[in-house]
């Protein structure tokens, strides 16, 4: 039912006018020059009048298309328009400057400065080789569309052009649909390092036990990322688990991937403990806090009281205790971090600062989070503090992520493979902001 | 730990470990049985006795005098390396923790009385600094950022020598910039109530400061001018860790534009707390 009409006689983007009738029309305009397609979507029994359009039509993007289902690309159609290339354009020019820059003594010479130039340049990588590959496209498309209008008569050239255009068609749909989601905007915390926090919930010692299954889970998948993990405090519970453990995390784009973790995740087996046999559900939260500097959060000494193991009583030389734990309030926020992990206490101080920063980021990252998805109403966002997003359950050996609606194999969980419900909720995610987008568009 | 907690003690490996208790139970300080403890960013600094075990308060002393080093380098005009002389340097703590953050600026001559101190801050010194001493001065290796000697703080004058086999008859230039000391401050009336892990162990020379405890800090304020000569105007500063009682002491003694802080050639600045709250350390200045 789907038509594509061209218009076999070029006109000007100034004298085209379309008139819609009731028809669910997806305009694709695959070159600025000579000819301009419509993909004409449903049942169309009246074509409509092509007369002139003016540019600003051009560039909006009417999407009337009967919903089968949402992830539908030909639905989500949307052409590059005119300000988007735009901004492809100067992401080229800046990204050609860069690699000018590279070649530059001055910057060769600075390590830091060279290793800044890299970075800035190799995030353009992927988007500018894109929409190279995309106007070189464009460009085949034309030719192949003139071949198809000297075709004539020809009808064996016409066939070739038309097989060839279609071929162009889907690869310059293909190419979109990614020049659209690397144009996304980025979550800024996406590449930094992060503090993976796990607390057993409700449940008692099988919340505890939990907990420090979860922990196995991460550690696994962490390792097969290559990322390098240290714990940085601990307090194990009595019958096995943890109550509360805190890990550092450093690698590759750590946070854009462990950032769906947070939230609630609820359990339902039969505990270690239980010796009649019931069926217990416990839970355990994990908070995921992107590490930050001082650049990002500046916190005064005033409003922190530390206190040490050798607060009260005797000091300096006449005491030799090895305590070396720092116990930290602060006072504003009465959030209290407790490190006992070094045997220097100056690096425990330090780890604790660090904690702290990362804590006080994570609640102005929530506060602002939070406040984005009130605005876009029902997107899937990273989890407030009290989301239950997955159910684990051993009986059916199955794990639930309720942000996707899926389950997903309980073996394989455990075994680390978590990448599959990651990479699924990072689709998703791209997909609602690709849709936001276009909405917006719309308006 | 987890798989460590799994595995099964050889008798060889638990007699060892039952051994290591024992000491323990009698108050032997930990830092003794393992050998060695972290200070500051030493990681592993050996520690042997009866040498003093690095308190957690000499980690700010430290910081201070870091501040001042940092301060200064923006400054620095000088062709030579900055100078820091660390008086009763017991395990080499205070001087390899400064010089392991600036190796290339700083030039570190520690003192102690003992023996065994001067050579476990030698050992120290090549476990953390031997890495820096790869290229330029090689000739000399570490003591061209750190090097330890024995002599007490009266008798270091620019006419000692190094009576070491190695160094025989090196002189030292007496134009230190910083000067930092942990001495032995605690007065002799509190001596009682230290307690036995403290007590038993660790030197009494290393912890008595005599009656009020200002013995040795007495003799470093009085060597201090001649420490720290030289034809520039920059003020040079002394840092020392102290008992809580001395910061008043101190501050009356050599209270600036006084007798006796003429005579001595050095005025109080300031203190500082700890993170107790304690007045532990005390800046002065070379007048």
């Amino acid at each position: 039912n789907n038509k594509i009409i061209y218009l076999s006689s070029p006109p000007t983007e100034q004298n085209i006018f379309l008139k819609t009738t009731n028809v669910p029309v997806t305009m694709k305009i695959t070159a600025t020059t000579a000819i301009t397609s419509f993909l004409i979507l449903g049942a169309a029994t009246t074509i409509p009048t092509i007369d002139a359009f003016a540019p600003t039509f051009l560039t909006r993007i009417s999407q009337h298309a009967p919903s089968t289902s949402s992830t539908s690309s030909t639905c989500l159609l949307m052409a590059l328009d005119s300000s988007m290339k735009e901004r492809l354009d100067g992401i080229r020019r800046s990204y050609l400057a860069l690699t000018e820059r590279l070649a530059d003594p001055d910057v060769i010479g600075n390590s830091n400065l060279l290793m800044q130039v890299m970075k800035d340049r190799s995030q353009s990588e992927e988007v500018v080789q894109a929409f190279d590959e995309y106007t070189q496209f464009e460009t085949e498309l034309v030719g192949a569309k003139e071949l198809f209008q000297e075709a004539g008569d020809d009808n064996e050239m016409r066939e070739m052009a038309r097989s060839e255009i279609k071929d162009i068609d889907a690869k310059l749909e293909e190419l979109e649909e990614r020049i659209k989601i690397l144009l996304l905007p980025k979550d800024p915390n996406d590449d930094r390092n992060c503090m993976l926090e796990i607390r057993a919930g409700t449940g008692g010692s099988e919340a505890n036990i939990f907990a420090g299954d979860l922990l196995d889970v991460y550690r696994k998948y962490m390792t097969d990322q290559g990322w390098q993990v240290t714990m940085i405090d601990s307090s194990p519970g009595d019958d096995g688990g943890y109550k509360n453990v805190v890990l550092e995390v450093k690698g590759d784009s750590v946070y854009s991937k462990l950032k769906w973790e947070a939230g609630v995740h609820r359990v339902q087996r039969v505990p270690a403990t239980e010796t009649q046999g019931r069926v217990h559900t416990s839970t355990a939260t994990v908070a995921i806090m992107p590490e930050c500097d001082e650049v990002d959060i500046k916190i005064d000494p005033k409003d922190i009281e530390m206190s040490t193991m050798r607060s009260g009583g005797a000091g300096g030389q006449n005491v030799n205790k090895v305590e070396t734990a720092v116990d930290l309030v602060h006072k504003p926020t009465g959030i209290r971090i407790k490190c006992t992990q070094e045997r220097s206490q100056l690096k425990n101080k330090e780890l604790a600062m660090k904690m702290l920063m990362a804590k006080l980021y994570d609640i102005e990252n929530e506060k602002r989070e939070a406040e984005e998805r009130a605005r876009r109403g029902d997107q899937i966002g990273t989890g407030g503090r009290s989301e239950k997003i997955r159910t684990y359950n051993w009986k059916d050996s199955r794990v639930s992520e309720h942000r996707l609606g899926q389950n997903y194999p309980l073996q394989s969980f455990l075994s680390g493979e978590i990448g599959q419900i990651i990479d699924g909720l990072i689709a998703k995610d791209q997909e609602m902001k690709l849709r936001q987008l276009s909405e917006e568009g719309a308006n | 730990i987890q798989q460590l907690s799994n595995q099964c003690l050889s008798k060889d490996e638990r007699d060892a470990y039952i051994s290591l208790l024992e000491r323990r139970m009698q108050h032997e300080p930990l830092q003794y049985i393992i050998g060695k403890w972290d200070f500051h960013f030493l990681t592993g600094l050996k520690i042997k006795k009866p040498m003093l075990c690095p308190r957690p308060e000499t980690e700010e002393l430290v910081e201070l005098v870091l501040a001042e080093v940092g301060n200064l380098l923006r400054d620095w005009k000088e062709k030579r390396k900055m100078r820091i002389l660390d008086v009763g340097c017991g395990t080499g703590a205070i001087g390899i923790a400064i010089a392991n953050k600036y190796p290339a600026a700083v030039q570190v001559v520690a003192l102690d009385v003992l023996p065994e101190a001067v050579d476990l801050s030698n050992e120290n010194a090549e476990q953390f600094l031997s890495r820096y001493s790869a290229h330029g001065d090689s000739k000399l290796g570490v003591k061209s950022i750190y090097e330890a000697m024995l002599c007490s703080a009266t008798h270091f004058t620019n006419n000692t020598t190094n009576t070491s086999r190695d160094l025989s008859k090196k002189k030292y230039k007496m134009n230190f910039d910083i000067v930092v000391s942990n001495p032995p401050y605690i007065p002799l009336k509190d001596m009682i109530d230290l307690s036995s892990d403290v007590v038993e162990y660790e030197s009494y020379e290393a912890l008595c400061g005599g009656v009020d405890g200002l013995n040795v800090i007495r003799d470093i304020v009085h060597r201090l001018p001649e420490w720290t000569f030289s034809s520039s105007l920059r003020a040079k500063h002394c840092w020392m860790e102290v008992d809580e009682s001395h910061p008043r002491h101190l501050a009356r003694w050599l209270s600036p534009g006084s007798v006796e802080a003429r005579r001595c050639g050095v005025e109080y600045v300031e203190s500082y707390t700890d993170f107790c709250g304690r007045d532990r350390f005390v800046k002065l200045r070379v007048s």
